[in-house]
């Protein structure tokens, strides 16, 4: 349904171009939760960011494709984007909790949402927003409410609530539980999923958690430096990774079954992506990086048959 | 608490409360001091010489409240604290001095805790001069040096003359920690240290933290809302709801025979990085109450699915195990 194709987005930066994304490809079909993880500055949200061109001044998209149902949203015009834009995709921001106006109350602000869409009645708009906020599992009598008068739990429906108003087909949400507490966290999580499971919704869920995604996702796409370095069906990933990526960051995460045993860090840190990189862009840090990874780039290539991955050396290197 | 421990107490925690006052608009009709936020609202343990503690809850719990009060930055409403027998809050300015090169802080966020104007060397050999540990230049920066080594920067001497924003994320906080280490404090207490950093460089930090304590026998007090990371470093546990303990026990007791229903919501919320363990729902009903208006009786019954007529009066803390102690009528033997 939704295809990016060898997308690449640069800043422009004094020093030069910084390689923010630099040919990612996947895709989403219907119905679907696709993670897209990786640490601190990836690229993740400025892939998100690309597909439905929301980006600053500063980015370029150098090249590819996003492919929704087959049209290339990279080569439409302002306005024919503005109409794909929560009708088709809809986007709930990171540090959403904060983004709503508190000076409007939440009604007017998805009211706002709706009729810059469609066209709607006053009647017809308030029946949407009940509809919304019972899908959301908030009061509806709550609607006239200010958001100074909603937890962070029931902002967030709010934010859930107002990406949904036009009906879109695929969602993206950028970190949508990060700033929540874990009560409130499982809660918006159990939501999603289940907003998913009524309404067919696909979604794309950009985290730096892997235990958020390996609770919602289906597929997951490993992001590091500005490219997936693997991607795949959850239950290959997480049970069998074969990137020395995702190997070392799924083992350095606490977690609550395991035993004292000492967890293990990545070495080093992420390049520096306006100059020259390393063509694999983990060289350097990578326990198993030989002359090669420095000098060819590794290509994604099959490595199962739910699975993919971008590492010269992942048919020898034995996980953990 | 009323349990006897036979290892050494370097902290000792009494009745502590720490109510702050609401600021209410001019106009509203309430007087300044009717209402109180309850941070800390009565909260009794003890830290024991050489151990590692971490004091666990969700936000607006209390734990960074009562951080500062351990630390003295503030004073509290009610209690005590002494620190190796002396009485924190009844401690001259002159004996405090002297408590405060034993205890050192780091903070959450390595971006924001290091003063972006000065450079590394001036950020650890602060502490040094501030508190009159070193008198010479020369012996100050050797401390420095030595600081800096511990916690893992093979080279001090290259990152003296570096500026905060020079560095890594981790290497900040590295730096905070080597702040905190340069005047041989006994006790460390650090408010979320991890939450800001990536994955990979998160792991990095904890096994230092937990390197140095081996190596110089600290004490440690981890405030943290991640029970994961809790239960790696800590050797006892606290849980923390409104203001009060509601569980404290060994870190493993507390993780896998949790006792109180809180502890079991928050543990049963916790998602794993194991995606055919998928679990739905939490076990516990509504949102946190105010800190303004806490509950009567329990604080936890108005959202425990198991509460009854005996949660009307606010329990005690009750034995379920060894040094583990649960503040819950369920728990009561009969």
């Amino acid at each position: 349904m939704l295809r990016v194709e060898d997308l690449k987005t640069y800043y422009k930066t004094p020093q030069g171009f910084l390689k923010a994304v630099d040919g990612v490809s996947f895709t989403l079909e219907k119905g679907e939760i696709l993670g897209l993880v990786g640490e601190s500055a990836c690229g993740k949200t400025t892939v998100a960011l690309s597909t439905i061109r929301l980006l600053s001044p500063a980015a370029q998209v150098m090249g590819g494709k996003v492919l929704l149902h087959g049209e290339d949203l990279l080569e439409k015009t302002e306005n024919e984007m503005r109409q794909v834009r929560w009708r088709n995709i809809s986007i709930i921001f990171q540090g959403a909790l904060n983004s709503l106006n508190p000076v409007l109350s939440v009604k007017q602000q998805i009211a706002e949402a709706i009729l810059a869409h469609l066209h709607l009645s006053g009647e017809e708009v308030d029946t949407a927003i009940n509809r919304l906020f019972t899908a959301v599992r908030l009061d509806p009598d709550r609607k006239r409410n200010y958001p100074h008068e909603f937890s962070g739990g029931m902002k967030q429906r709010v934010m859930i609530a107002m990406a949904l108003a036009c009906n879109p087909e695929v969602v993206i949400a950028d970190e949508p539980t990060t700033a929540l507490d874990v009560i409130v966290q499982r809660q918006i999580l159990d939501l999603i999923r289940n907003l998913r499971d009524e309404l067919h919704l696909s979604m794309i869920l950009i985290t730096h958690d892997l235990s958020v995604v390996a609770q919602l996702c289906d597929k997951v796409a490993i992001m590091y430096a500005g490219k997936i370095v693997e991607f795949g069906d959850i239950f290959t990933i997480f049970e069998n990774p074969k990137h020395p990526y995702t190997q070392a960051l799924l083992k350095s995460i606490p977690k609550m079954e395991a035993t004292k045993a000492r967890l293990s860090h990545i070495p080093g840190s992420v390049p520096d992506l306006t100059g020259e990189v390393p063509a694999c862009r983990f060289y350097g840090r990578c326990q198993f990086g030989q002359r090669v990874c420095e000098e060819v780039e590794p290509k994604i290539e099959q490595s199962g048959p739910q699975s993919s991955v971008a590492c010269h050396f992942w048919r020898s290197i034995e996980p953990r | 608490m009323n349990h006897v421990d036979n290892a050494n107490v370097l902290v000792q925690i009494k009745n502590l409360k720490k109510h702050f006052p609401v600021r209410r608009a001019f106009f509203s009709g309430v007087k300044p001091s009717e209402e109180f936020v309850h941070a800390v609202d009565g909260i009794s343990f003890d830290i024991h010489d050489r151990e590692a503690i971490s004091i666990v809850g969700e936000s607006g719990c209390g734990k960074t409240t009562l951080a500062r009060l351990i630390l003295r930055l503030m004073e509290p409403t009610e209690g005590t604290i002494t620190f190796d027998s002396q009485d924190l809050f009844a401690a001259t300015k002159k004996e405090m001095r002297k408590v405060r090169v034993q205890m050192q802080a780091v903070f959450q966020d390595p971006y924001a805790s290091l003063d972006p104007k000065k450079t590394i060397l001036q950020i650890v050999s602060e502490p040094l001069s501030v508190n009159h540990v070193t008198k010479r230049g020369r012996e100050t920066f050797e401390r420095v040096n030595a600081a800096l080594t511990a916690v893992g920067f093979t080279s001090p001497q290259r990152f003296l003359a570096k500026f905060p924003y020079e560095l890594s994320g981790g290497q900040r906080q590295r730096v905070a920690m080597a702040r905190a280490m340069a005047v041989n404090p006994r006790l460390i207490i650090a408010d979320e240290p991890v939450s800001m950093l990536d994955a990979s460089i998160r792991a990095e930090i904890l096994n230092l933290m937990l390197n140095l304590q081996q190596e110089f026998n600290l004490t440690y007090v981890f405030i943290t809302h991640d029970l994961a990371v809790a239960r790696y470093v800590s050797d006892r546990m606290a849980v923390m709801y409104l203001g009060r303990i509601v569980e404290i026990g060994p870190a493993e007791d507390v993780c896998t025979k949790p006792a109180h229903p809180y502890t079991k919501a928050l543990l049963s919320a916790l998602p794993t990085t194991n995606p055919q363990q998928r679990h739905e729902g939490v076990e516990v009903k509504g949102e946190v109450p105010s800190a303004v208006k806490i509950p009567s009786g329990c604080r936890f019954r108005p959202r425990c699915l198991y509460a009854f007529d005996k949660c009307e009066v606010e329990p005690e803390m009750i034995k379920v195990g060894e040094g583990h102690y649960a503040a819950c009528w369920l728990v009561e033997k009969p």
